[in-house]
């Protein structure tokens, strides 16, 4: 236990060299989310004595778990779809030729810049009763009666999937960067058919990417509601429009920022069930060992 | 904005320049925000006042007919803000920490801002009263405006047909069909339900909730769409996704105005105020008591509605700066007036809660 006085004292500038550097990210973390969530934290629990009212009365009133499930439905829905659209393109921009290539995913980028409500208000144009598909439809001798492709889940999905569908590409177009594509080819050359190729060589490799990408987007969507709000319907109500309407036009702070825990809370249990499966670590790109 | 930004850099002001200056700019805000009151006090005219309120062409209205003579006449300096709510209120409030001297509020925030002491009571040896509509006054706030949610329609979209001339029409999809929108909340509809089963006016409130819901009930699947905000409702109607839907009045004035082949229908709409406030524990009350009168005066409302927006004065004697055409137009004209019902603040106000969540069950049911 006894260091001699030169180690000891290099030891400790180093470590106190190294505190300095991590102090303003400690202080970001700090500022940014440990103090906010824990003022919304001690909120719902105290008002101003320690109560327990704000979350008994979420469970009493069956509106508030039901809306939540509602979310927990759209997100997952979402989520899949934005992968079904997702994977492909990753997959084929993997193989492109680099041009092709570097031309996508700056196009896919780009979708990052255009504003959301601008992409939402454009799905109501192309969807609507009177809009691009039901015109061609109708023009064509398709349907008699336009479609109704909007304002119901559907045109949620569409809305959600085309958002997210960037935040999916990428996670998985990055895993697959790493993948040696060798190995197709010798699961080929051993007589492997380009379906068992796919399904038990490329797609067990990428599943990190899908993880992330999923993840990522899962977390995004659980907290949505412009979209939602726009293209949904009557029943597609999220809960982060519950704890507004809360917050602005009922100033119940404490029932909102329980709602909010709850919220939290749900997401966490995603993440630990994640954690559990898959690591995290996968999601900063690392492999699990 | 932007573009004068940049003029003035082509003027010569270097980048570090400009962040001097800022800075400096911010720095002198700061002591003068720190100071408050004292600054109009030893500075008999002038002084700053912040100023809140909702954007776009509505803002720009009160900033030309408003804002601007009271900044010219008494020397003030005004900065504007936009996207007012009571929770903003209350966390300024809670902070004495003050964005806004004046605040646009809308009912429903007046009368929980009033519930929760947020706002100061109205200084009636400053504010003029005399004139002003008594549906307008309230203890913490006067009203600026009136403004009417009300059946509207797209007349091209119609056709032939005939139009809806009331909110039974409105619910009976048989005689007159076609797509319909309603707006995503309780107040109002309810109000709308039960002038449609035969209320009359002045009986809607108290509301009769369970009859108001049930009338809801025979409409619920025939509204193609639950809209959320003011930009929506129009986009509906002009679309024709929507033949018919509830639609504030000013807004489907502006499409008029763009040759939008819309109409409104005074029966039975809901005629509601926008209201000025003042944050309470405000240091900059007095000047801002002092804009409050300024902009209530009949001169200055006339000239907000004949010029720049379709919304009704709330100091009836604007009408005497309101040529007759474009007074027919607003919805406190006489003969619109007596048409539609005054939205109950005092109501609501309690209320809003549980109805909300009785809403939001019906809704997703």
């Amino acid at each position: 236990m006894h260091y001699k006085s030169t180690t000891s004292s290099l030891w400790h500038r180093q470590s106190f060299r190294q505190l300095i550097l991590v102090i303003p990210a400690l202080l970001a973390l700090f500022l940014l989310f440990i103090y906010p969530i824990s003022s919304i934290l001690i909120k719902s629990l105290f008002s101003p004595d320690f109560t327990l009212k704000h979350y008994l009365y979420f469970f009493e009133t069956p509106l508030y778990s039901r809306v939540l499930w509602i979310t927990f439905q759209i997100s997952v829905l979402s989520t899949l779809s934005a992968l079904i659209v997702g994977y492909p393109i990753a997959y084929v921009l993997r193989r492109a030729k680099p041009g092709i290539r570097n031309f996508f995913l700056l196009a896919i980028t780009l979708s990052f810049m255009i504003s959301l409500l601008v992409r939402n208000y454009s799905w109501i144009i192309v969807l609507q009763r009177s809009g691009v598909v039901n015109t061609v439809l109708t023009y064509l001798g398709l349907v008699d009666s336009p479609f109704k492709l909007l304002h119901n889940k559907f045109g949620v999905m569409v809305g959600m999937t085309h958002i997210f569908v960037p935040y999916i590409v990428f996670p998985i177009y990055s895993v697959m960067m790493g993948i040696d594509l060798n190995l197709e080819k010798a699961a080929q050359n051993l007589g492997a058919t380009r379906w068992q190729t796919f399904w038990r060589v490329s797609f067990p490799l990428s599943l990190p990417g899908i993880g992330a990408g999923a993840l990522l987007v899962f977390i995004m969507a659980l907290g949505f509601f412009i979209t939602p709000a726009l293209l949904g319907g009557r029943k597609e109500q999220m809960i982060s429009n519950l704890i507004q309407i809360q917050v602005v036009d009922l100033l119940n702070w404490p029932f909102a920022s329980a709602l909010s825990v709850i919220l939290l809370l749900a997401t966490l249990v995603v993440f630990a069930i994640y954690n559990r499966y898959l690591g995290v670590e996968r999601l900063w790109g690392g492999l699990k060992t | 904005m932007k573009k004068k930004k940049e003029t003035q850099n082509k003027k010569g002001m270097t980048r570090r320049e400009f962040i001097v200056t800022t800075g400096a700019a911010t720095g002198a805000a700061l002591v003068t925000a720190s100071v408050g009151p004292f600054v109009h006090t030893t500075m008999a005219k002038g002084g700053t006042l912040k100023v809140c309120s909702y954007g776009g062409s509505y803002q720009e209205s009160q900033r030309k007919a408003l804002i601007q003579p009271f900044a010219d006449k008494f020397g003030v300096k005004i900065i504007e803000a936009s996207g007012p709510d009571i929770a903003k209120v209350k966390a300024q409030v809670d902070a004495k920490s003050y964005e806004w001297d004046v605040v646009d509020l809308e009912t429903r925030h007046v009368a929980r801002g009033e519930l929760e002491n947020l706002l100061e009571p109205i200084d009636t040896s400053v504010v003029n009263l005399e004139g002003i509509d008594k549906k307008a006054i309230r203890k913490a706030a006067i009203g600026n405006i009136f403004w009417t949610t009300s059946l509207a329609y797209n007349k091209k979209a119609l056709g032939d047909k005939k139009p809806c001339s009331s909110w039974a029409d409105f619910w009976d999809v048989k005689n007159f069909p076609g797509p319909r929108a309603l707006q995503d909340q309780a107040p109002f509809n309810l109000e709308f339900a039960l002038l449609a089963d035969g209320v009359p006016m002045d009986k809607v409130y108290p509301i009769h909730v369970e009859r108001a819901f049930k009338k809801m009930d025979a409409i619920k699947d025939q509204i193609t769409v639950w809209w959320k905000n003011g930009a929506q409702q129009i986009q509906l109607l002009t679309s024709a996704e929507a033949h018919y839907a509830s639609a504030w009045n000013g807004r489907v004035n502006v499409a008029q105005g763009k040759g939008v082949p819309l109409e409104i229908v005074w029966e039975g709409g809901c005629l509601d105020l926008d209201w000025w406030a003042i944050p309470k524990g405000n240091p900059n009350r007095e000047l801002a008591m002092k804009f409050i009168n300024f902009a209530i005066s009949a001169e200055r409302q006339g000239e907000q509605m004949q010029k720049f927006i379709a919304y009704g004065p709330t100091n009836l004697k604007a009408f005497n700066y309101i040529t007759p055409e474009r007074a027919k137009e607003l919805p406190s004209y006489p003969e619109n007036l007596k048409k539609q019902f005054a939205h109950d603040a005092d109501y609501w106000g309690p209320n809003l809660a549980p109805l909300t969540e009785k809403w939001k069950t019906w809704l997703i049911s």
